[in-house]
């Protein structure tokens, strides 16, 4: 005959804690009994819900410590009677217990109570077994506050950082911030102080503490990340490591932020960056013997490195300007002309190499990058015609 | 229940409240004085006297006297900052039973609470006075930068003078809230606050109702009361090297001096010139007495002030930095303290700051009417306001003497909650001990010693089995509390105080006893 363990839940909440965090991996539960149990035997729990049902759920002991000085002893049951169907009917039963409970909250009292009636609550109410701060419950708006405010609290618990906020897992400082300060104004113990209700204030303290951290926590990602800086209770997005010596500069100077792009310099001899050559006179000879018109005199970003790539071409040098285009490129990310040049010069380097097929594509992708790129769309019809890298090669020249 | 604002200042206190219709009202002394000098001074009998009664009583007793309780709460007294203090408090600072600074004065030892809950109870008799109903809560200031252990003093002071605290305010945003920032649009203030005895410099963001203090810094004894030490010792300097007379041993004389000085130094504020007479202030051996009769420009008193201006820059630059934020980038400079009213003061700021600063017409009460539209805040009566603020030190927990491991970080923004589950050591062990730490050092020595506590009825397990799970909370005040329950059974063990400065429970309600 299996010993039957009564296990008393006062409140709907109780019965929540104890099948959500009592149970170590949903099934198994260690307490102290005043009795020596043997180990292996069987053990099932009576649950007493708030609403006088007792859900039997059977277990086995597994382990057995030594009984301490107080004759109690702790054991730890493998309860396998708490199966899912027996957690969903719990679930659900919670569910409904709390929605009653509220009913019975919001009713305003019609009568007062007879002596015998008080007598009956008395008798009914089992003692609180949890050691929780003592406040009287809260009335009117303050009630309505509270249920709502329990229910965001419940709602929030289990959700990962970003969800709390209600962001995407990667957002930046910004919507971190305003979500954050969007559930302050919603949760902050402030916001409720004027009911004066201590409940009410430490559901409220739940809530922010649990808000805060979820914010401190994302802050401290995207600050690690140098995505943002944090400075006292804000988050900024970062403006640098010069912020504060504002006599010097920060135009020029590269933030500390790890932006994906290495910033654009805004003059020109600050981008040269390599050794480049000018010499007008190549480009002259080029697009001459190629009978091209030349190509627009507005300078735009890159136009020295593509000069020096079509010099490097014109000389035969494929992988010399594959090279300085993907130096250029690195600085210049966006420039599709450059882009088209390098995969010229890619088709050039597969051309001496003879593979055609190779050769084909890499003009295809040029002219897909940049289809007034002249040279690209010349060299592939020489390839397709059948051309080989002499001819191909002489366009440059 | 009526609830006040209070600015309990390290050299003048005061007390607010706003109106039905929202105008703030300063309540004044007895004497029609808007702020209260933190001054206590204690008869043989152990009855007290506070105020400018204190003042005047200082003068024939100086040994008396305490001043500037403020600087001594929830400090140790073998604190380095206590001890410089020491050298400049005219009263001797002695350790308490459990290391405390406490101040001797009438022959005993006076806890800096309960010399601070006496300034409390002023200022409550002075609100109940106006208001002819009895007062019970308050919301009080605190500079940004106080401690969970300083602001746990000020909480203990509060409950000895019958006080329930609806929030400790920092000094910062309370001034900030004072000057009405909650109502205007969206600024960025440098809030400077030169004060009796310090100087605070904050960096506080406003942004649709949201208030942050983004940064602090400050010199924690830079203010009035040194210009006024300033001007002491210049008139005592001149008396020697004219009458021949040291009055460096003559307390009554340099108390009077001291008097005179601050007189000279609010008229100086807006005349160029002023005053000072004081006859038959010191007496040569000869029995001859000597007078002091002189005329004060204004550009005199700046000179002897110049090298305490000087030290206004750093703090304000400093803070600067913390905030990330240049001079051009603040919208407004908020003075706030009497010493702003100096204009050699506004004049040095601006120069920092490179803008005019704004001038508040009541750089005395500004605070305590921002501790007043907090009252009204957390009554619901202004809405739409949210208070942001971090912690100002870490926290770190320590079991046996092991490092401390830092468990709250400093600038986590408040209220927040962080866990450490600790394991027993030895077979059977019913017993575990930890000891709590404000700092972020892993040695022991770089931080400060909270508390230690003792977790007792543990269930009997081999070593490492019983899991106790230490919770530290700081709450929306900045104070820390803490709670243990054992992780397997989420059961609450006993959890004791065993020791730690500030005064227990028992000692506050005690002294709240005692005082009623």
């Amino acid at each position: 005959m299996a010993r039957v363990l009564r296990v008393r839940c006062a409140t709907w909440d109780q019965v929540e804690a104890f099948y959500q965090r009592k149970l170590r991996r949903g099934r198994y539960l260690a307490m102290r009994v005043p009795f020596a149990p043997d180990k292996n035997a069987d053990l099932t729990i009576g649950l007493e819900l708030p609403n006088q049902l007792v859900m039997a759920i059977d277990g086995t002991i597994t382990s057995v410590a030594d009984t301490d000085a107080g004759g109690r002893t702790a054991i730890e049951i493998h309860l396998h009677g708490m199966t899912p169907e027996v957690q969903g009917r719990l679930e659900a039963l919670v569910t409904d217990g709390r929605a009653e409970d509220l009913r019975v909250r919001n009713r305003p009292p019609t009568a007062p109570p007879t002596v015998a009636a008080a007598a009956a609550v008395e008798v009914a109410a089992p003692p609180p077994p949890d050691p929780q701060p003592e406040w009287t419950p809260p009335e009117g708006a303050a009630a309505e506050q509270f249920v709502a405010l329990e229910a965001e609290l419940r709602r929030l618990r289990p959700l990962p950082a970003h969800e709390v906020l209600g962001v995407a897992w990667d957002a930046g400082p910004s919507e971190v911030r305003a979500g954050w300060l969007s559930l302050g104004h919603r949760f902050h113990p402030d916001v409720v102080a004027r009911y004066a209700s201590a409940a009410l204030t430490h559901v409220a303290e739940e809530l922010m503490i649990h808000v805060n951290r979820a914010y401190d926590r994302l802050r401290a990602a995207l600050v690690a990340e140098g995505r943002a800086a944090a400075i006292g209770p804000a988050l900024h997005e970062p403006r640098g490591w010069l912020v504060g010596f504002e006599e010097m500069g920060t135009g020029t100077a590269p933030s500390l932020a790890a932006e994906p792009e290495i910033p654009v310099p805004t003059s020109r001899t600050s981008s040269v960056r390599f050794a480049v050559v000018e010499d007008p006179l190549t480009e002259d000879r080029l697009f001459g013997d190629l009978g091209l018109p030349p190509p627009p005199t507005a300078p735009s970003e890159g136009d020295v490195f593509d000069r020096q790539a079509r010099t490097r071409l014109a000389a035969g040098d494929a992988t010399g300007a594959k090279e300085v285009l993907a130096a250029a490129l690195h600085v210049y990310p966006k420039n599709r002309g450059l882009r088209a040049l390098y995969h010229v010069a890619t088709a050039v380097e597969a051309l001496a190499g003879g593979q055609v097929m190779l050769a084909t594509s890499q003009l295809e992708a040029a002219v897909a990058h940049d289809e007034h790129c002249h040279v690209a769309v010349r060299a592939l019809e020489e390839v397709r015609r059948g051309s080989d890298v002499v001819i191909v090669r002489r366009l440059f020249q | 229940m009526t609830a006040i604002g209070i600015d309990l200042g390290t050299s003048n206190s005061a007390v607010a409240i706003l109106d039905a219709d929202g105008a703030p009202r300063i309540l004044t002394t007895e004497d029609g004085s808007t702020t209260l000098p933190s001054v206590v001074t204690f008869d043989e009998h152990g009855g007290a006297v506070v105020g400018a009664a204190a003042w005047a009583r200082a003068v024939e007793r100086p040994e008396d006297a305490v001043f500037g309780a403020k600087r001594l709460l929830g400090r140790r007294a073998d604190d380095p900052e206590v001890r410089r203090l020491a050298k400049l408090l005219p009263f001797e600072i002695v350790p308490s039973p459990n290391g405390d600074a406490w101040a001797r004065v009438g022959g005993r030892a006076v806890a800096p609470e309960e010399i601070s809950a006496l300034i409390l109870r002023e200022l409550r008799a002075m609100a109940e006075r106006f208001l002819g109903e009895p007062v019970t809560e308050a919301v009080i200031t605190v500079p940004a930068w106080f401690d969970a252990a300083q602001r746990a003093a000020t909480k203990d002071a509060a409950a000895i003078a019958g006080l329930r605290v609806r929030r400790l305010l920092n000094e910062p945003t309370a001034a900030a809230l004072g000057h009405g920032a909650h109502r205007g649009q969206n600024r960025r203030f440098a809030v400077c606050d030169l004060g009796g005895g310090t100087f605070d410099v904050a960096i506080v963001d406003v942004e649709n109702g949201v208030f942050e203090v983004l940064a602090t810094a400050g010199d924690a004894s830079l203010g009035g009361d040194d210009v006024d030490r300033a001007i002491v010792e210049q008139l005592a300097r001149e008396v020697r090297s004219k009458g021949g007379l040291d009055l460096g041993t003559d307390a009554a004389a340099l108390v009077r001096l001291r008097a005179a000085a601050q007189r000279v130094k609010h008229e100086l504020s807006t005349a160029q010139v002023a005053d000072l007479a004081l006859p038959r202030l010191g007496q040569m051996p000869s029995g001859r007495a000597v007078d002091l009769a002189r005329t004060i420009r204004r550009d005199e008193l700046e000179l002897w002030a110049m090298p305490l201006l000087r030290r206004l820059e750093a703090p304000c630059r400093e803070a600067m930095v913390r905030a990330g934020r240049a001079a051009a980038e603040l919208d407004e400079i908020l003075l706030v303290g009497g010493m702003t009213r100096m204009p050699a003061v506004r004049r040095t700021i601006a120069s920092i700051f490179g803008k005019e600063p704004r001038v508040v017409p009541n750089p005395d009460e500004v605070v305590a009417v921002g501790a007043a539209v907090e009252v009204a805040r957390l009554e619901g009566r202004i809405e739409g306001v949210l208070l942001l603020d971090v912690t100002a030190r870490g926290l770190a927990l320590s079991v046996n003497g092991s490092p401390c491991d830092l468990v709250i970080a400093p600038s986590a923004v408040v209220p927040t909650r962080e866990h450490r589950i600790i394991a027993t050591r030895a077979d059977g062990q019913r017993e575990l001990e930890f000891d709590l730490w404000e700092g972020e050092s892993a040695e022991a020595s770089g931080n400060r010693h909270l508390a230690r506590y003792a977790v007792s009825a543990l269930p009997a397990a081999p070593a490492g089995e019983v899991l106790v799970v230490v919770e530290l909370t700081v709450d929306v005040d900045g104070t820390a509390r803490v709670a243990a329950s054992e992780l397997v059974s989420g059961e609450r063990p006993l959890l004791k105080l065993v020791g730690g400065p500030g005064l227990s429970r028992e000692q506050v309600a005690k002294l709240v006893e005692a005082r009623r």
